[in-house]
C-alpha cells in the first residue's frame, strides 16, 4: 500500500516540471556559480572572528600573555582546562577550526630564546606552540593561523623589549621577532589514512550543498500534503482502507526517493567536475544521507500543519531553508557568519548533518565516531515527525 | 421487514458555534435511491461526510450495516463510495491512472483492476479520454469521472453528493443513466441534488433537510400526495370585494384550498387588461385564482359556472401536478435553486 501511495505520488512530482527544476537543476547551478566564486581563493574581506580552543598548559606568563594577544587579532581563544589530549579529541570531531595548545615550559623556553638572542650566543633555542587545523574547513583554519602567527610574534616582540628595557633603559623600534615556532598538524593527521590529499572546492562545499538542497525537499512533503488536502484526495485515500501511517509513509518514500537521486546527482558532480574526493565509506555516505533525508522529510510534514492553504506555508518555507542553510553552516563556513547568529547554528538539523559528512569526508573520520551527529540528526527528525503527527488536520 | 442499509440516527454536528446537523435520523433501505435535498446550506454534505465516515458524528450514530461507522473497520470502508461535491481526483494523473490507484487502495491488482477500470471508465463514458491527464478534462468529465473513482472497490452503497452540478446535458444524462444501471444492479445510492427533476424522476424516497433538520422523510409519491391535489390557476378579472366569491368556491366538495393573488403591473398582466384596469379604476382586479383540489376534472364546470356568473373573464388557465419543488417549497418555504 505505501508502495503505491509512494508510486503515485513519484508519477506526479516527475509531472510537475517546476519541482524537478528545483530539485535537480538548481543544486547543480548552485555548485557551478559556488564553486566559480570561491574556487580560485579563500580571499575575503569582511573582518570576522574565529574560536580557537586553548590549552595552556605554560607554568610562566608568556602563555597567558599569547592568549591576551590572539584576542587583539580577530581570534577568539576558548580556554580548555582539561589538558591537550581532549583538546586533541575535540579538535578531531570538528568543533573548532583551530585548536592551539600551549605547552608547560613555553614561557621558559621563550625567555630563553629572547636571552640567547640578546647575548648573541648562537645558540638556538625555539619556543613552540602546537597547532591543530580542521581540514574541514580549510579557508577559515589558514586565516586562523595567519592570526595566530600575528599573535605569536606580538608576544615574542613584546617579552624582547621588555628584556632590551630592562637592559638598557630604551624600547626598540621594531618589536617583531621570529622566536616562537609554530607546529603546525591537522587533526586527521596520524589516523592511519595517511595520503595527503589537498582539499579541493568540491570537498569543501559539496556537503553544506547537500544537506542544503535535501532539506528543501521539506518543501515538497508540505506542499503535496496540503495540495491533497485541499483537492479532496487525501479524504478519498482516508475513506479507503488506508491508515494515515501508509498515507505519510508512501509520501517520505517517493520524497526520499527524490532526496537519494538528488544526492547523488551532486556527490557525482562534485566528483566529476569540482574535485570531490568520495574518500571514507561509500556506506557511510548513504547512511548519513538517508538520516538527512528522514529529517528533511519530516520536517516538511511539520511545515505542512503550519497553513491551511500552500499561499501560505509556501513563503515562508523558503525563508527558513534558506535562513537555515545560511546559519547552519552549509552555505558558508559558520566563522564567516556574525558571533551571535553562529550560536544557532546547532539549533539547525542542517548543521549537525553537516559535521557528519566533514567527518567521514574531510576528517578521515569513521561512521561510528560520527554517530552522535547522526542521532542529534535523527533526533530532529523523529521531533518533527511526533509534532506533525500531533497536529496534523487531515480535514 | 429486512433491516436497513444505513442507520442514521439522532446524529448532531456542531462546528464550533455552528450547530450544522441538528439531530437526523433515517434509514436507507437496501437497493433503493435515497434523494436528500436541501437548499446551500442545509447540512447534506456535512451528513453525508458522517455516513462516509469522514467526519464524526457530535452526537448520536450512523451504522452502516450494523456496523458503527465510527469505529472506522475495514468492512465499513469497503461498503461505502463516496463522490463528493467537490471533486477527488489527481489533476496530473490521467483518467485511468486516477482509477487504477484508487482501485490499488482497495486491494485490486493485475487484470483484476483493470478489468474494473475498463468497466468503470464504460460507464461513465470515458473511455475514448481515458488516456489524458484529468486537468485537461472539461467541468462534465471531471465529475463522471469523479463518480467512476468512488465505484472502483464496488460498494454496497454509494454516496453522490450533487454529482451534476455545473455539468452539460450531455455529461448529465451520462451520470443520470450510470447511477440508474447501477442500481439496477443492487447498488444502494444516496443522492443530493439541486435539480428537483432528478431526483423526482430517481429516487425511491427523499428526505429533505432545511437548517439542519431532516423536515420530511418518505416516498416521492407520498410527499407529493401529501400536497393535495393538482393546482388549478385562472387568470381572471374578479370582483372587488372576492371574499364571497372565494367562500362559494372553497364550498366545492373535493376544494381544498381558494386564494387570490391579485396582480398589480405584474408580468402577466397584458396591455389591454391593464389599461381596462387603471382607465376604469374600480372594482374588478386582474389576478391569478389558485385553488387545489383532489380532482381538478370534476370540480372544472362549477368553478367557471361561478365565474361566468361573476361575469369575470378567464384570461388563463392552467392545471399544475405538484411536483417536488412545491412540496419544498412548502416545506422550507424556499426556492431549491438560488
Ligand atoms: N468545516 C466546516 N467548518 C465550519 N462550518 C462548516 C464546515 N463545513 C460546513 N460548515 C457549515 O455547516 C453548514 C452545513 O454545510 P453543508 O456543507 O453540510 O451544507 P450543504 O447542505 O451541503 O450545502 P450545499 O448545498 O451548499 O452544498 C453550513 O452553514 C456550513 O457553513
Ligand atoms: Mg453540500
Amino acid at each position: 500500500m505505501i508502495l503505491q501511495i509512494a508510486r503515485k505520488d513519484l508519477k506526479v512530482i516527475l509531472r510537475d516540471r517546476s519541482s524537478l527544476i528545483f530539485i535537480f537543476a538548481l543544486p547543480l547551478v548552485f555548485m557551478g556559480v559556488f564553486g566559480a566564486a570561491f574556487g580560485r581563493s579563500g580571499e575575503n574581506a569582511k573582518p570576522m572572528v574565529v574560536s580557537v580552543l586553548v590549552f595552556n598548559g605554560d607554568k610562566g606568563k608568556h602563555g597567558k600573555e599569547l592568549i591576551e594577544a590572539m584576542r587583539t587579532v580577530g581570534l577568539k581563544p576558548e580556554l580548555d582546562t582539561q589538558g591537550s589530549t581532549t583538546l586533541t579529541e575535540r579538535m578531531k570531531k570538528g568543533e573548532k577550526p583551530l585548536g592551539v595548545i600551549i605547552p608547560e615550559d613555553f614561557s621558559q623556553k621563550l625567555d630563553t630564546a629572547t636571552t640567547n638572542a640578546l647575548d648573541r650566543t648562537g645558540k638556538i633555542v625555539e619556543a613552540r606552540v602546537q597547532v591543530l587545523v580542521d581540514p574541514a574547513v580549510p579557508q577559515v583554519a589558514g586565516m586562523a593561523q595567519g592570526a595566530l602567527s600575528g599573535a605569536t610574534r606580538s608576544v615574542a616582540g613584546t617579552v624582547f623589549a621588555r628584556q632590551l628595557e630592562a637592559r638598557f633603559g630604551t624600547s626598540p623600534a621594531s618589536g617583531s621577532q621570529d622566536i616562537i615556532a609554530l607546529d603546525i598538524k591537522k587533526t586527521n593527521e596520524g589516523l592511519g589514512t595517511e595520503l595527503k590529499k589537498p582539499r579541493s572546492v568540491g570537498d569543501t562545499m559539496i556537503p553544506g550543498l547537500a544537506v542544503y538542497f535535501v532539506f528543501f525537499l521539506a518543501n515538497g512533503v508540505a506542499a503535496t500534503l496540503i495540495t491533497e488536502r485541499e483537492q479532496g484526495t487525501l479524504r478519498r485515500m482516508l475513506s479507503a482502507p488506508v491508515s494515515r501511517f501508509q498515507i505519510l509513509a508512501g509520501k517520505m518514500l517517493a520524497r526520499g526517493l527524490m532526496g537519494i537521486l538528488q544526492t547523488i546527482e551532486m556527490f557525482t558532480f562534485g566528483v566529476l567536475f569540482m574535485g570531490l574526493h568520495l574518500s571514507g565509506s561509500i556506506f557511510g555516505i548513504t547512511v548519513i544521507a538517508l538520516t538527512t533525508i528522514f529529517a528533511a522529510t519530516t520536517l516538511g510534514m511539520l511545515i505542512a500543519t503550519m497553513g491551511k492553504t500552500l499561499e501560505q506555508i509556501q513563503g515562508m518555507i523558503t525563508l527558513v531553508m534558506v535562513v537555515m542553510g545560511l546559519i547552519s553552516g552549509c552555505l558558508m563556513p559558520r566563522e564567516f557568519l556574525p558571533e551571535t547568529l553562529q550560536k544557532f547554528s546547532y539549533v539547525t538539523p542542517h548543521a549537525w548533518a553537516l559535521t557528519a559528512y566533514q567527518d567521514i569526508l574531510l576528517r578521515d573520520r569513521s561512521l561510528l565516531s560520527t554517530l552522535p551527529n547522526l542521532m542529534m540528526v535523527m533526533l530532529f527528525g523523529t521531533g518533527f515527525l511526533v509534532l506533525a503527527l500531533r497536529r496534523f488536520r487531515y480535514e | 421487514m429486512t433491516p436497513s442499509l444505513v442507520s442514521v440516527e439522532k446524529v448532531k454536528k456542531r462546528y464550533g458555534d455552528l450547530e450544522a446537523v441538528k439531530g437526523v435520523s433515517f434509514e436507507i433501505q437496501r437497493g433503493e435511491i435515497f434523494g436528500l435535498l436541501g437548499s446551500n446550506g442545509a447540512g447534506k454534505t456535512t451528513t453525508i461526510s458522517m455516513i462516509s465516515g469522514t467526519l464524526s458524528p457530535s452526537e448520536g450514530q450512523v451504522t452502516i450495516a450494523g456496523e458503527d461507522v465510527s469505529r472506522g473497520s475495514l468492512s465499513v470502508k469497503r461498503a461505502v463510495g463516496v463522490t463528493p461535491q467537490d471533486l477527488a481526483i489527481y489533476p496530473r494523473l490521467t483518467g485511468r491512472e486516477n482509477l487504477e490507484f484508487f482501485g490499488t487502495l482497495y486491494g485490486l491488482k493485475s487484470t483484476k483492476l483493470s478489468r474494473r477500470v475498463d468497466e468503470m471508465l464504460a460507464l461513465v463514458g470515458l473511455t475514448e479520454s481515458a488516456s489524458r491527464m484529468a486537468e485537461e478534462y472539461s467541468g462534465g468529465m471531471k465529475r463522471r469521472l469523479n463518480l467512476a473513482a468512488g465505484l472502483m472497490h464496488s460498494p454496497q452503497i454509494l454516496l453522490l453528493d450533487e454529482p451534476t452540478v455545473g455539468v452539460d446535458p450531455q455529461s448529465r444524462n451520462h451520470i443520470f443513466e450510470g447511477v440508474r444501471e447501477l442500481n439496477g444492479r443492487g447498488l444502494t445510492l444516496l443522492y443530493t441534488s439541486h435539480y428537483m427533476e432528478e431526483v423526482q424522476a430517481l429516487c425511491d424516497r427523499v428526505g429533505i433537510m432545511d437548517g439542519g433538520e431532516l423536515v420530511a422523510c418518505d416516498t416521492v409519491k407520498n410527499l407529493i400526495a401529501g400536497m393535495g391535489g393538482s393546482v388549478i390557476e385562472i387568470g381572471t378579472d374578479a370582483p372587488a370585494n372576492t371574499e364571497p366569491l372565494l367562500q362559494e368556491l372553497r364550498a366545492i366538495s373535493s376544494v381544498q384550498e381558494v386564494e387570490f393573488i391579485p396582480i398589480r403591473g405584474g408580468e402577466e398582466t397584458e396591455k389591454s387588461d391593464k389599461d381596462v384596469l387603471f382607465a376604469s379604476g374600480h372594482s374588478p382586479m386582474f389576478g391569478t385564482l389558485r385553488l387545489r383540489a383532489g380532482q381538478p376534472n370534476q370540480i372544472l364546470a362549477a368553478v367557471i359556472n361561478l365565474l361566468n356568473r361573476e361575469n369575470a373573464p378567464i384570461h388563463h388557465l392552467d392545471i399544475k401536478e405538484p411536483n417536488l419543488e412545491d412540496v419544498f417549497l412548502k416545506l422550507t418555504g424556499k426556492s431549491l435553486r438560488d
